[in-house]
C-alpha cells in the first residue's frame, strides 16, 4: 500500500459518547486545511448515550458531496449492525478495531488490527473518548503532517483550558506513535493540484447563511431532528443583526408567529421536519388565503409518524405540494446539493415576498447534515434580493389589500403603516379583505391565488438538465437523489446515452419539464421514498405514457453507488 | 377620536342581546379614551362569534383560523419590535377558541413575556356551532336542556385560576375579570390592561342569549351577583375574613379565586405581576450575548 490514491474513504464506528462524529468532523477539517475535496456523512440514532453512531469521510480530487461505498480504512470502537451496509470492508481495507469484528465484517476483510483504543485512552490519558487517540493513528495512516491535527485539537479544546489541550495533544501523539509501531501507514491520498478557496458547509448551514443574505430577520422553531441545527445557526447570528428568534410551544405556534411577524413587514423563516410540517398545514392554508409571505424549510426524515427521526428520506413531497384542506397553492422547491441549498433558500425567500405566498423549500437529512468541503464561489456571487410590493402613497386611506391587478399580486401594507389600515380574514374575503361567503368572490380569489403564481412556470432556470440533448432515455430525480444520479451518469460515462432532469422548482412546474419529457421514448424515475411521490405528481401534470423504469425505496440508509448502478444498468437494457 | 371613529361600516351580525355587542362598544371606548391612533393597533382573532370583532373595528385586523390568534398576535408584536414601531396587539376570542383548541398557546403566552392583550369573551359554550358544551361550560349545565348533555360530563376549566397559576409561575402578567354588560367597568379594565407593560388577560363574563341557560342569564342580570374589587377597598373573602384589595398580593388572589366563577365572580383586577423591563427582542439579544460568552 504505497500507491497514492486519488480517492479515499474512511469509516468510523462506535457508540454515542465515543466522539465518533467529532472525530469525523475534525478529520474533514484537517483534510480541508490540506487542500482536499471531501465530505463527511454522519449516521446516528435517537439515543444520546450508547446509541449506534458512525461517520464516513470520503476525500477525492474532484468535488464530492456524498461518500463512496467502500471504506479504505475502517476504524471501530464498537461494531454497529444498524449501519453496516455502508461500512462493509474489502480485502484491501485497513481494519482497526477495539473489539473482534463480527463475521459479517470479517467475511470479506483483509488485515485486522485489534487495539484496545478505549483502554489506552482511559488508562494513559484519563480520556473517556477514544477519538483523539484514533485521530493520531488515522493521521499517520493517511501520511498527513502531525501538526495539522495538533492545531485543530488545540483550537477545539482551547475553551476547556491549557491542561485539557495538552493532554489531548499527548493522546494524539500517542496515536501517531501507535500507528508507527504497528507500521500503519501508506494510505496516502492525492491533493488536488489547484487549490481554490474552500469552506466546509452542511446543507443546513448553507440555507441558514442564505436566509441572512436574503434579508431574513426572524426565525422560529420547535426542536426537531434533523432541522434543529439549521435554526441554531440562525440564533447564533440573528440577534446581532437586529433580528430575533423564537422557540415555541409547538409547530403550530411556530408558523403562526412567523405569519404574525410577516404581516408587519419583516421577513420570516421557519424550519422543521415531517411531523412539524404536518402540524403546520392548516396555518399554511391561512398564509396562502391571506397572501402572507413566509418561507418554510423542511429537512425531511424517514416517516410516516415519528418514522426514523435521524435517518434520511424524500417522502414529504406530496404533503408539501397538496397537504392543506381546500385548494391552497404554494410554491415548493427542492435543493439537490450544497450550492442549491444556498441559492434556493434565497430564491424561496424571494418568491415568498414577490408572490406573497408561503413557500416551502425541501431538503433532507442526508443533504442537510452532511459536511461538504465546497468552493466558496457561490457564497460570493451577487444575488438579487426581492421585497414585497408596497402600496403607493396615492392609495392612502383608500387601500384595497387584495386588489385584483393585472398580475394578480396586490400591494401589501405592513401592520402599523399609517394610512393603510385594513381588516382581513382567513375566511373568503373581498378585495378589501372583508369576509364574504359568496361563490363568485370565492371563485375570483382562487383565480387570483393560482394565477399570480403562473410566471413561476417560466422559471426554466429552476431545473437542471445533464447529459446529451439527443438522448431519448431520460431520468427524473429530485432533491439529493439528483446529485447522486448526476455523479453516476458521469462515472459510467453515459452522458450520450441518457439525460437527467432534476427540477428544483416542483410546484408550479417549470414548462421545460414537459419539454424534457416530450423528447423521451423511455423514462426512468428514482426516489428515496416508498411510493414514488414525484412520479405520481408528475403524472398529474404531464403525459408520461411511454416505457418506464421505476426505482423507489424508503429511506433510512441513503442510496449507495452499487445499488443505483445496478438499477440503472438493468433499467437501460 | 370618539368611539365611533374606530368602527368600520360593517354591521355586527351577532344575536340581539349577545354580550359581544357590549364588548365591541367597550373596546372602541377604551381605544378612544387612550386616544390611540388606529394604525398603531392590531386586533387578531380566531374563530367563533367573538372572533368577528376585527371586522367591526377600524384598526389593523386579522380574523384568522381557530385557536391560533395568540401566536399570530405575539408574532405581530415581535415583528413590530424588530421594526422598531409602536403597536398595541389585542386578541379577541371566545372560551372555546382560547382555552380549548388554543389552550396550549394561552398557557405559553404568559411565559413568552410578549405584551399582548387578550380579551376573552367567556360565554360558556361553542355558540357559533349552536351551543355545544365548551371548556368553561359549568358542570351543572348538564341538568338543563340547552347544551348537548353528553358533552357536559366533565367539570369545567376555570379560566381565572388557570391564568393566575400561569402568571404566578411566570412572575408576570395582568389578570382581570369584567362583565360584558357593564361596559363602563369593562372599559376601565381594558384601559388598565393596555397600559400594563406585559401580557394581560381579561376574562369577560358574556351572556349568550341563544344558548346559556335561563338560570345563568338571570344571574348575570342580577346586580348583586358579581363582587366589584377596588384597589384599597375592603373585600370579604370566602373564609369570612375581610382584606384590603391589593392586586400585587398573590395569596389574596388565590383566596378570591376559591369561589367558583359561576357562584360569584369577582370583577376587577385580580392580580398584577411585575411589569416587563425590556421588550422581547432586547431580551433575546441579551440572552444571546450571555450564550456567546
Amino acid at each position: 500500500m504505497t500507491e497514492t490514491k486519488s480517492e479515499i474513504t474512511i469509516g468510523i464506528m462506535g457508540l454515542g459518547g465515543d466522539g465518533v462524529v467529532t472525530a469525523g468532523s475534525l478529520l474533514l477539517r484537517a483534510a480541508e486545511r490540506l487542500g482536499h475535496r471531501g465530505v463527511h456523512q454522519d449516521y446516528y440514532t435517537s439515543q444520546i448515550r450508547d446509541g449506534s453512531v458512525a461517520s464516513k469521510i470520503s476525500l477525492s480530487l474532484k468535488p464530492i458531496e456524498f461518500c463512496f461505498d467502500t471504506p479504505d480504512i475502517l476504524l471501530s470502537f464498537g461494531w454497529q449492525k444498524l449501519f453496516e451496509r455502508d461500512f462493509l470492508p474489502t480485502k484491501e481495507t485497513v481494519l482497526i478495531c477495539n473489539e473482534k469484528p463480527p463475521e459479517t465484517i470479517t467475511a470479506n476483510a483483509g488485515s485486522v488490527y485489534q487495539i484496545d483504543l478505549r483502554r489506552i485512552s482511559k488508562d494513559e490519558f484519563k480520556l473517556k473518548q477514544p477519538n483523539v487517540l484514533s485521530l493520531g493513528l488515522l493521521s499517520n495512516l493517511l501520511g498527513w503532517p502531525d501538526k495539522v491535527l495538533e492545531e485543530l485539537i488545540s483550537e477545539e479544546f482551547q475553551s476547556k483550558g491549557e491542561s485539557v489541550v495538552e493532554n489531548n495533544i499527548k493522546a494524539l501523539k500517542r496515536g501517531v506513535n501507535l500507528a508507527k509501531d504497528l507500521k500503519l501507514a501508506g494510505c496516502n491520498v492525492k491533493v488536488p493540484s489547484v487549490s481554490l478557496p474552500s469552506i466546509i458547509l452542511t446543507g443546513n448551514q448553507a440555507m441558514a447563511k442564505a436566509a441572512i443574505r436574503a434579508g431574513c430577520k426572524y426565525v422560529g422553531r420547535y426542536p426537531i431532528t434533523p432541522s434543529t441545527d439549521l435554526t441554531d445557526m440562525l440564533f447564533d447570528v440573528l440577534p446581532d443583526l437586529a433580528g430575533s428568534f423564537s422557540q415555541d410551544e409547538d409547530e403550530i405556534a411556530v408558523i403562526c408567529k412567523a405569519i404574525g411577524v410577516s404581516t408587519v413587514g419583516v421577513k420570516a423563516l421557519i424550519a422543521t421536519s415531517g411531523p412539524g410540517l404536518a402540524l403546520m398545514l392548516e396555518s399554511l392554508g391561512l398564509a396562502t388565503a391571506c397572501e402572507i409571505p413566509l418561507t418554510l424549510i423542511d429537512v425531511q426524515r424517514a416517516g410516516p409518524a415519528t418514522g426514523m427521526a435521524t435517518q434520511t428520506e424524500q417522502s414529504d413531497l406530496l404533503t408539501a405540494i397538496w397537504g392543506s384542506p381546500g385548494d391552497g397553492p404554494r410554491p415548493v422547491l427542492a435543493a439537490r446539493d450544497i450550492e442549491s441549498c444556498y441559492r434556493l433558500a434565497i430564491e424561496a425567500l424571494n418568491i415568498a415576498e414577490e408572490f406573497q405566498v408561503p413557500t416551502i423549500l425541501l431538503s433532507d437529512k442526508w443533504l442537510g447534515q452532511s459536511q461538504v468541503i465546497c468552493q466558496r464561489d457561490f457564497l460570493e456571487k451577487q444575488y438579487e434580493i426581492k421585497e414585497r410590493r408596497k402600496p403607493a402613497g396615492s392609495e392612502k386611506d383608500n387601500y384595497l389589500r387584495y386588489k385584483i391587478t393585472p398580475d394578480f399580486i396586490s400591494a401589501m401594507a405592513g401592520v402599523g403603516d399609517e394610512g393603510f389600515v385594513y381588516q382581513t380574514a382567513a375566511s373568503t374575503h373581498n378585495e378589501k379583505g372583508q369576509p364574504r361567503a359568496a361563490t363568485e368572490i370565492h371563485q375570483l380569489m382562487h383565480e387570483k391565488r393560482f394565477k399570480k403564481l403562473l410566471p413561476l412556470t417560466e422559471r426554466n432556470d429552476l431545473l437542471k438538465i445533464f447529459g446529451s440533448e439527443k438522448a431519448d432515455v431520460g431520468i427524473f430525480a429530485w432533491g439529493s437523489t439528483g446529485r447522486v444520479m448526476e455523479n453516476l451518469i458521469g462515472r459510467l460515462q453515459l452522458e450520450e446515452k441518457v439525460k437527467l432532469c432534476v427540477p428544483e422548482l416542483i410546484f408550479p412546474l417549470p414548462k421545460k419539464v414537459k419539454d424534457f419529457a416530450d423528447t423521451l421514448s423511455k423514462v426512468l424515475f428514482i426516489e428515496l421514498n416508498h411510493s414514488g411521490q414525484f412520479y405520481k405528481y408528475l403524472r398529474t401534470e404531464i403525459d408520461l405514457s411511454r416505457e418506464k423504469r421505476l426505482y423507489f425505496r424508503p429511506g433510512g440508509l441513503p442510496f449507495n453507488q452499487a445499488e443505483i448502478e445496478k438499477w440503472l444498468k438493468e433499467a437501460l437494457i | 377620536m370618539n368611539p365611533n371613529d374606530y368602527r368600520t361600516e360593517v354591521k355586527p351580525i351577532w344575536c340581539p342581546g349577545c354580550g359581544n355587542h357590549f364588548i365591541l362598544q367597550a373596546i372602541t371606548r377604551a381605544l378612544s379614551k387612550r386616544e390611540m391612533p388606529n394604525h398603531k393597533i392590531s386586533i387578531v382573532s380566531g374563530i367563533g362569534c367573538t372572533s368577528r370583532i376585527p371586522g367591526y373595528i377600524k384598526t389593523f385586523g386579522l380574523n384568522a383560523i381557530h385557536g391560533r390568534a395568540i401566536p399570530i398576535a405575539i408574532g405581530q408584536k415581535i415583528g413590530a419590535e424588530i421594526k422598531g414601531i409602536d403597536l398595541t396587539v389585542i386578541v379577541n376570542g371566545g372560551d372555546g377558541d382560547l382555552i380549548s383548541i388554543g389552550g396550549n398557546h394561552l398557557l405559553h403566552a404568559v411565559k413568552n413575556l410578549v405584551p399582548i392583550k387578550v380579551f376573552m369573551a367567556d360565554n360558556h359554550n361553542y355558540a357559533m356551532t349552536k351551543g355545544q358544551a365548551g371548556p368553561t361550560t359549568p358542570f351543572w349545565t348538564a341538568e338543563t336542556e340547552k347544551v348537548i348533555k353528553s358533552e357536559v360530563i366533565n367539570p369545567q376549566i376555570d379560566p381565572m385560576r388557570l391564568m393566575l397559576h400561569n402568571m404566578v409561575s411566570a412572575r408576570s402578567g395582568f389578570l382581570a375579570q369584567g362583565l360584558a354588560t357593564d361596559v363602563k367597568h369593562l372599559v376601565r379594565i381594558m384601559e388598565e390592561a393596555i397600559l400594563y407593560k406585559g401580557f394581560a388577560f381579561v376574562n369577560i363574563q358574556t351572556p349568550c342569549p341563544s344558548f346559556n341557560t335561563e338560570g345563568w342569564l338571570k344571574k348575570l342580570k342580577n346586580k348583586d351577583f358579581c363582587f366589584y374589587l377596588e384597589e384599597g377597598n375592603p373585600v370579604e373573602l370566602p373564609n369570612g375574613k375581610t382584606w384590603v384589595h391589593d392586586p400585587s398580593n398573590e395569596d389574596l388572589a388565590w383566596q378570591l379565586l376559591k369561589v367558583p366563577i359561576d357562584e360569584r365572580p369577582y370583577l376587577g383586577v385580580i392580580w398584577r405581576g411585575p411589569e416587563l423591563k425590556e421588550n422581547y427582542v432586547a431580551r433575546v439579544k441579551r440572552l444571546h450575548g450571555l450564550h456567546k460568552h
